[in-house]
This record gives C-alpha cells, structure tokens and sequence, in this order.
C-alpha cells in the first residue's frame, strides 16, 4: 500500500508540475533566444509587472526564437488570437520585418500594438583591435570595396540591424547595398562573440545587447546611432557628431492578440503606462542604456502605423523589397 | 523481394520528392551566397545515395508480427489519434476517459495479468492516480517551446 | 588561493539549512522529471521558475533551486533509457544504446549504478573546470566561427556509422532523414517558407521533442502491442542494486575522457549537452576498438555518454555566465532566470557580482553531492517510480507523453504529429535503421545549415574557406576517415571467405582503434583488397593482446564472455 500511494505522489506531483504550475498566469513571449533584446523586454517588464502588483501571478517568459519573430507572430496571430493574458515583446524590428511582408504574409494590422517605453540605441562596434577607429573609416573601407567588411547582428538578414548600417551608408551616399554582407546570428550576445572571434568586422545592434562588452573592453564603439549621446555612455560618439545624419533607436513595447477586446486593451496600456512610471523602470533604463521613449495605447497604435509606412518606403529605397 | 530494395526504392523515391520540394522553394529579395535551397539539396542527394545503397544491398528481412498484432497496432494507431483529436476541445479528463473506454476493441487478446491487456487501464491508472478533474483543460505552454536549437 | 577564499565565500552563502533544503528538493524534482519522457531540463527549468519566485526566494535561493533542478534532470534522463528504453530527455539518448541492453541482461542496476557514479564525475570534474579555468575558457568560444561549427557538425554526423547500426547506409540514411526534418519550417535567413506544404502548424518547424517522444516514447508502444508484453522494454525487472566496484574501477578511464569530451563540447555554445553525450560516446567506441561490446550491453557504453552529457552541462554554463551567451536550451533558461532577477551575464559578472558567481558554483558542488546521494544508493526510489506494472505504466506512457507534449506546444497538429514518429520509429527500428541519427539531425540541422551559409557570406561563396582555420581543418580531418573507413572495413569484412555475410556476435570485430582505422583506410585507398584483408584477418594475433587479456579477466563482457545473449534479430538496430 505505501508503494501505491507513494506511485500515486509521484505521478501527481509530476501532472501538477505539468500541468497546474500556470494556471492563469501572464505569459510573455520574447520572439528570440534568451539574452537578446526581446527577451530583455519580456524579463523586465514581466519582473516589474508582478513587482508593482499590476498582475497578480509572476510572468511567465516563453522564448519563441525564429524567423526574426515571424514564427511567434504566427503563433499569436493563428493559435492565440483571443488570449488575454498574452503579451509579446516588440521592438523596432517586428514593424520593420513587417513593413517588408517578411513574416508569410502577415501584416502590422493582426495584432494591437499596446505600447513602447523605452527606446534602445542602436551601436555600431568593431573588436578592440579592430583598425577602424572612427564610422568614417568603416565606411569609406566599405566604399572601397564591400568585400572587405561583414556585419554580424542578433536580427535576420534585411531585418533591423541589418538595416541600421545600410542606413548609415545610404547617408553617406553609397548606394549599392547588396554587395554589404551581413550575416544574421541568433541575438546580439552571439553577435559580438562573432565579431570579437575576427570571424565578421563589425557588428551591430542595440546599446542594451552590448553594454557589458562594451565596459569590459572587448569591443569598442564606433558611434550610437542617437540624436545625442547616451547617459551612461557619453564617451561614445553619435553618428551625427561623425557627420551622418542617421537616427536609429529600437523602442521597447508590447504588442497583444488582435481578438481581445477594447477593455482588455487599455487595461494592458494601463499596466505598460504604470511601469514606464516606476522609479525601477527608470533604474533599469539607466542600467541598460535605454533612453526614454513612451508612447502608450491609442496613441502608440496610430504611431505605428506610421512607421510601418516609412520603413516600407524606406525598404524599397534601399531595394530590400520591391 | 526483400523487405530492403522496398524500402531502398521508398528512400528513394522520398529523396526524389524532397528534392522536388527543395527545387520549389520560393527564393527572397535577400539571397546569400548559398540560398534556401542549396543544404536541401545536399541532404536530398545523400538521401538518394543512402537508398541505393539499401537497394543493391538489403540486409536480410526482419520479423514481422502476425495478423492480430497488426490489427491491434492499427487499432492503437487510431485510438491515439482520436485521443489527440479530443485533447483540446474535450479536455483532458473527458478525452482520457473516453480513450480509456475506446481500449477495449485494441487488443482482442484474452486479459492476462501483466500480459498485453490494456483494458481500461488508464482509467485504472487515473483512479490509482487519484487525479482530480482540472477545470477545463489543460492550459497550454510553459517555457521553452521555442528552444528547438536545446542540443 | 584566491579561488579558494572565493569557493569559500560561494559555500557561506549557498550552504545554509534552507538553502540545503532547497537544493534536495530541487534535485528530487529535478530527478523525477527527467525520467519521465517529454519533460527535459529546459522544460523542467522553465516550469520552476515562477515557483521559484511565488515561494520569494532571493537570488541565490532561487539558484540553487533550480541548479539543482537542472542538475537533477541530467542525472535522471538516464533511469528511463536505461529501464524503459526511452530517454526521459534529448542528451540521455545515447544512453539508451547500452543501457537498455545491460538490463535486458538482468544488470539494470549495474548500469543505474555505473551511469549514476559517471553522472556524478562528469558534473563534479567539471563545475571544477568552471572554477578553475571557467573563464579562461570562454575564450574558445571566440575561435569557433560559422565554418568551425559547421565541421563540428559534419564531425558528429560522420561518424554516426557506428550507431549501434550494422548498416551504415542506415545510418547516414537516418541523418538525412532528420536533417531533412529540421528543414521544415520558416528559413531562418529569408522567413521563407520550406517543405510546410502551405500548412500553418509546420511553420515554426517540427519541435525535436515532439520527434523524440514519438520516435522513443511511442514506437515502444507498438513494440509493447507486437509482442504481446512479452519482448517489449516496458516491464524490465530491477533486481537488487549493489555497487559493481569491478565495473566502476574499470570504467574509470572511460569517465574520465567522456567528461573531457562533454565539457568541451559543453563550452562551445551551439554544441550543448546532447552532443556532448554523443561525441563522448563515439570516441569512447572508436578509443576501445574492438574489445568493445558496444550496443549490447558494454558498462563503457553507459559510463561515456553520461559523463559527457553531464560534463557538457557543467561546461554550458561558462558561455552562459561570462558571456551571456547560452551553450544550450536549458542555460538559455538559466540565462532568462539570471535576467529576471537582474544578474546581467556577461563579461562582468565574474568581477561585478562575485557573490552571485561563486554561490552559484557552491550550489552545483552542493547539488552534486546531494545527487550522488540520491541517485546511487537510494536510485530504487525513483526506479519505483517506473516500475508500475506494464499494463499501468504503457497506457501513464502514453499519457504523460501525451499531456507533456500538449502542455509545451498547445497543439493538437503536434499530438498528431508525434503519434506518426511513432508508427515511423516502429517501422525504422524493425528495418534496423537507429533513431537516434534523426534525433541528432533534427537537434542539429538548422544550425549546421545556417553556419554552413553564414561562412559563405563571409566568404562571399568561396567554398575552400570551410577548410581555412587549423580548428576547422582538424576537425574536417577527424570526420573524413569516421566516415569512409568503416565503408571501406564493412564492404570487405561482409564478404569473407564464404561469401556470406558477418552478421551477429561477430560484430565487433568491424570496431577498430583509431590508428588502426588510420592503416587500413591507408590500405583501402589504395585499392589493395588482399592487404586490408590480411591486415584485419592477422589482427588478432598480431596485435598485442595483452589488453585483451587484462580486460577479459576482469570484465563480464569482455572477450570469450559467458554473458553476451546473441542479439535478437528482430530489433538489436535503433534500440
């Protein structure tokens, strides 16, 4: 008998463990592996959401690496329509990927965008050995012969951090952007360790992404892609004081299911707007080289559509779509 | 024949078809150097190799199970499909019990103790189990999902 | 000394009573759900952690919870494929291969036993490691470039021949099959859609654990209904677990390089756990040569690829904290974990946040011992667990299958999916195709293809780059004789004198050392049949035989053996 009920126990605890750990929790999906920006937004905003009370059961954070996003998009535009507890971390690089139709089809207007608030840098870095010692010099070895540079970055290829140094080049008239290599690597951190290895010359993505190696030495940067320089990191040159006019930062936000209903929405903007005020927001944004950038609710919506406008034309100039 | 050269010619022919599929890949704006289709291809070509090989050179025939095993299995294979069918919409208990049920037209042997009789026996092992009704359903997703590259 | 003042401040905060209590819960837990099939360390990592945080615990609580937790997973993978002969997780596959022979064979305990010991140096040795030389380390992980990995890759599916196959086209044809499996799905580089046939649900690509549970978990259903309960492993009897000190001391040099080979492989990111166990297992293979019973029940076969994975999982965790890159799936979570609790991996973490470091390390000392503990002299507990009568425990199979699957994808396509694994695992394995190289392909096959295409941009599609670094030629060089050697052994060795071929207990004699494959691929290419055939044939008695001897004398399994059973003909392939 006390075999049987130890059985009894084991199976159990096992099926409870499977299957009654969640019951109604908050889920966030980050659409990369863990240690890149989205997961960043989900661990962060997750951790803060329970902290301030907002949601009554901590967040639970499922990485859904692939396709620069576009397989989480499906799953939350097919399989999740109407779940109200789903959040998804979005950034600069959903709207880009889909402003250029890059997840099957897909488009901005199957989700609700519910907020950014947080704007991340986006830093070009060499190797600390690197020869390069300002954008300039990157950019004219580049005009020289495109060969001679490849970019590693955490986002697909013809997505965000790809389209970051094409930017720069475009401002500084080069204009033949397929002869840029560019190889995509599964988040920023395998980026840099690309770059550091010497296997690609430069690399780029977000300042949160790099910080670390930033301040430990490992890479140096060769210019923030910011109006102006980042607190925290003011040693760092912006494109612009280099004499490119190019201003890239990847928001921080949410989106959620398209099926939920208008209450459920604003709800959820409320809770984003909540944490975007906390001191610890604040605390985490200076932690991280994160410049503030809040846009919430309706509001937020209509922005992004705008964007999604831009960066398709944007894409057509630079030819990555027709 | 050999249970080999039809399985050889099976390979085959899948390799042929794989790498029909491959050939139709739709190609994007932003293509590297090697493009969506040129690994498929490669692992297609193996494959075809790997058939050729089985077809010139089978290994001998295993043994296969007797008429009633086949029908059982069959009869297994459709009982765990349905059971798949009606895990989400019935929810687990529902879909458990009625798979439980569903057991007893598997195997027609006579029940036996500790032989192949599964008769009821999830039923049984849910009573033994003493697993309370979950309201609903089972609520899908954890962590991890997305971690396909875990090696 | 500095390392010791810091082991030592690690212990003052990991070692308190609460934090002791946690860590043999953790590994209690951790235990349990890697001997069910379906629930692997990511998975079991990621359902803890919101327990961590709703029971508050702090941040070292928190990891010592879950180190153990992942520790206990790796240690416990192994009680189902050595009972059950499904692994209770992906890395504790190859454990399968003689494991579930040696209980056939009446020594499951043996093999728990070897395997548990093996799992407790692989770990130990290397959180050592991470101590030691963790850091320093890391900086592997630099030299490893889009074509370093791609020939890390194509090393692990060259010498797939050896899998516990007699066939090698078989094999190979088993990698393709999985590799041609990981290809379904978005393309990681273009978002293009491959092989989905405009399906939805194949979109993100066929999950491997939904292929493992079918391929594993599933088929041995059917195998259970084939043979009528009688043939099948669900029903394996345990019998009186004693410590088998001859095995122990003799597999010693075997746990040994498994957990060389596992932690390296560990440290790389993109290597990870089941590669570890893999590559641990085929170079303890080709370094025993044919004294070895490989497949059938060798003790080595089970000691190698448990050190290894466990090593691996030891070594993952150097990327992981300091470089904030995971090595895989479950330090990815690990990672996540450290985030959530604003532990930033990086460079920095060593000099920023010692305390969290090194109370880290203390907690896997801790876990470690606690595990050995619970895995070696009380391991009955958890077989216990398993060892339900057949007629309860195929149908709960089935159903935490099932139930594991269903609650990790929310899906019913991939219900369906895994139940067709399992018709394809029963036909694969009675047609002695391993299972194992799809598992592999499957785990493997996107990254080998987006390295292979990552190098060509770099190179802009110059192909000779794959053979341009020291590192990527050595491996290139250690995967091109594992793959044609054997052809060349195997075409010769089926045909001898009369004709038929080899098949059964005569089988190791195709295993050969590394430098003796070297001599006779040497010969083959060089077209000279007679020679190669003289060569294998004088083997024997030309070769020194001392070590023969020795091992003979002091292992059951060794030469002239009275306890290998003749293999079954049925299903001694995939098993």
């Amino acid at each position: 008998m006390t075999k049987l009920s130890f059985r009894a126990l084991m199976g159990g605890a096992a099926l409870a463990v499977t299957l009654g750990g969640n019951a109604f929790a908050t889920e966030c999906i980050a659409p990369a592996d863990a240690g890149g920006g989205w997961d960043f937004t989900c661990r962060q905003i997750g951790k803060l959401l329970y902290d301030l009370k907002l949601v009554d059961q901590p967040v639970q954070v499922t990485n859904m690496a692939g396709a620069g996003g576009g397989v989480a998009y499906t799953h939350v535009v097919t399989d999740r329509n109407e779940d109200a507890d789903l959040i998804v971390a979005a950034s600069s690089a959903t709207t880009t990927r889909l402003a250029q139709n890059a997840y099957a089809g897909m488009t901005a207007d199957q989700v609700r965008f519910v907020g950014a608030i947080g704007g991340d840098p986006g830093v070009i870095v060499v190797a600390k050995d690197s020869p390069f010692q300002t954008l300039g010099d990157l950019v004219e070895a580049i005009k020289a012969d495109p060969t001679s540079v490849t970019f590693a970055g955490g986002s697909a290829a013809g997505g965000f951090d790809h389209l970051k140094p094409l930017m720069v080049l475009k401002s500084a008239g080069f204009t033949d952007f397929a002869k840029v290599k560019y190889i995509g690597l599964d988040g920023g951190a395998e980026a840099i360790t690309q770059t550091i290895g010497g296997f690609t010359q430069a690399m780029t993505g977000d300042m949160s992404e790099i910080a670390g190696f930033i301040k430990s030495g490992d890479v140096r940067a060769l210019a923030v892609l910011t109006a102006d320089p980042v607190p925290g990191f003011e040693d760092i040159p912006t494109a612009k004081s280099q004499g490119f006019d190019v201003e890239v930062v990847n928001w921080r936000g949410l989106y959620v299911p398209r099926g939920i209903s208008d209450d459920e929405f604003n709800a959820w903007a409320e809770k984003l707007q909540a944490v975007a005020d906390s001191a610890e927001w604040k605390q985490i944004m200076a932690d991280n080289g994160l410049a503030p950038f809040t846009k919430v609710g309706a509001d937020f919506q209509g922005w992004i559509d705008g964007v999604v406008i831009d960066t398709t034309q944007l894409s057509k100039d630079i030819g990555v779509i027709q | 024949m050999s249970n080999d050269r039809i399985f050889g010619l099976v390979v085959v022919l899948g390799a042929l078809a794989f790498i029909a599929g491959a050939l139709s890949i739709q190609s994007s704006f932003l293509t590297d150097p090697v493009g969506p289709k040129a690994f498929p291809l490669m692992i297609g070509a193996a494959a075809v190799l790997c058939g050729l090989v089985m077809l010139l050179k089978p290994d001998e025939n295993p043994e296969w199970p007797d008429a009633r095993a086949w029908l059982s299995m069959a009869a297994a294979t459709l009982l765990l499909v349905g059971y798949a069918y009606a895990l989400s919409p019935l929810g687990f208990l529902l879909s458990t019990a009625l798979a439980a049920g569903g057991d007893q037209l598997v195997d027609p042997a006579p029940r036996t103790a500790g032989g192949a009789d599964w008769h009821g026996t999830v039923g049984a092992a849910f009573r033994r189990l003493q697993i309370r009704p979950w309201p609903g359903i089972v609520r899908p997703a954890t962590g991890a999902a997305g971690l396909r590259g875990d090696s | 000394m500095e390392i010791l003042s810091n082991l030592a401040m690690g212990f003052g905060v990991a070692l308190t009573p609460f934090t002791l209590f946690l860590a043999v819960v953790g590994c209690f837990l951790g235990t349990i759900i890697g001997a069910l099939p379906g629930l692997g360390p990511s998975n079991g990592v990621a359902i803890l952690i919101p327990l961590a945080f709703s029971l508050g615990l702090d941040a070292t609580q928190a990891l010592v919870l879950l180190t153990s937790v992942y520790y206990g997973t790796m240690y416990g993978g192994r009680i189902s494929s050595i009972l059950l002969n499904i692994p209770g997780d992906e890395p504790a596959m190859m454990t399968t291969l003689d494991g579930y022979p040696m209980a056939k064979q009446g020594r499951a305990g043996d093999a728990l036993v070897i395997s548990g010991v093996a799992s407790f140096v692989g770990a130990f040795i290397a959180t050592i490691g991470l101590v030691i030389i963790g850091p320093l380390l890391a900086r592997i992980a630099y030299k490893f470039g889009p074509a370093e990995y791609f020939a890390l890759y194509l090393l692990a599916f060259m010498t797939l021949g050896g899998v516990a196959s007699k066939n090698q086209a078989k094999a190979a044809f088993a990698a393709c099959l999985g590799l041609g499996i990981a290809m379904i799905g978005m393309d990681n580089s273009t978002g293009m859609p491959r092989f989905t046939g405009g399906n939805l649900h194949l979109m993100d690509g066929v999950d491997f654990l939904v292929a493992i549970v079918g391929l594993f978990a599933i088929a041995e259903v059917f195998f259970f209904i084939e043979s009528h309960g009688k043939n099948s492993a669900i029903g394996v009897k345990l019998g009186k677990v004693t410590i088998p000190w001859a095995d122990l001391k003799a597999t010693t040099g075997t746990m040994l390089r498994g957990t060389g080979i596992g932690f390296v492989a560990g440290v790389l990111p993109g290597a990870g756990a089941s590669l570890g166990s893999f590559m641990a297992y085929m170079a303890e293979k080709s370094f025993i040569g044919s004294k070895g019973n490989f497949g059938k029940g060798d003790p080595r076969g089970v000691a190698a690829p448990e050190a290894g994975n466990n090593a691996a999982a030891g070594g993952a965790m150097i990327p992981m904290l300091t470089l904030g890159v995971p090595g895989s799936g479950t330090t990815a979570v690990m990672l996540a974990l450290l985030m959530t609790l604003n532990i930033t991996p990086g460079p920095l973490l060593f000099a920023e946040q010692p305390e969290i470091v090194w109370g880290l390390i203390a907690s896997l000392f801790i876990a470690n011992i606690v595990l050995l503990v619970m895995n070696v002299p009380l391991v009955k507990l958890f077989v216990k667990v398993l060892m339900v009568p057949p007629w309860v425990l195929m149908p709960l199979v089935t159903m935490v299958s099932f139930v594991g699957i269903y609650s990790l994808t929310g899906s019913y396509f991939d219900l369906l999916l895994m139940v067709g694994f399992g018709v394809l695992g029963y036909f694969l394995r009675k047609l002695d195709v391993p299972t194992v190289p799809v598992i592999l392909g499957i785990l493997l096959g996107i990254q080998m293809e987006d390295n292979l295409r990552r190098a060509m941009v770099i190179s802009d599609g110059d192909w000779p780059f794959l053979f341009s670094s020291p590192i990527s030629i050595g491996l290139w060089i250690a995967a091109i004789p594992g793959f044609v050697a054997p052809i060349f052994l195997r075409s010769v060795l089926k045909t001898p004198v009369g004709g038929r071929p080899v098949h059964g207990p005569g089988e190791e004699r195709r295993q050969c050392r590394p430098a003796c494959w070297c001599h006779r691929a040497f010969w083959a290419l060089g077209f000279d049949r007679n020679a190669l055939a003289r060569g294998v044939a004088l083997r024997p008695t030309s070769s020194p035989s001392t070590a023969d001897r020795r091992t003979a004398g002091r292992f059951r399994w060794g030469r002239g053996s009275r306890n290998i059973p003749a293999p079954r003909p049925a299903r001694n392939g995939a098993t």
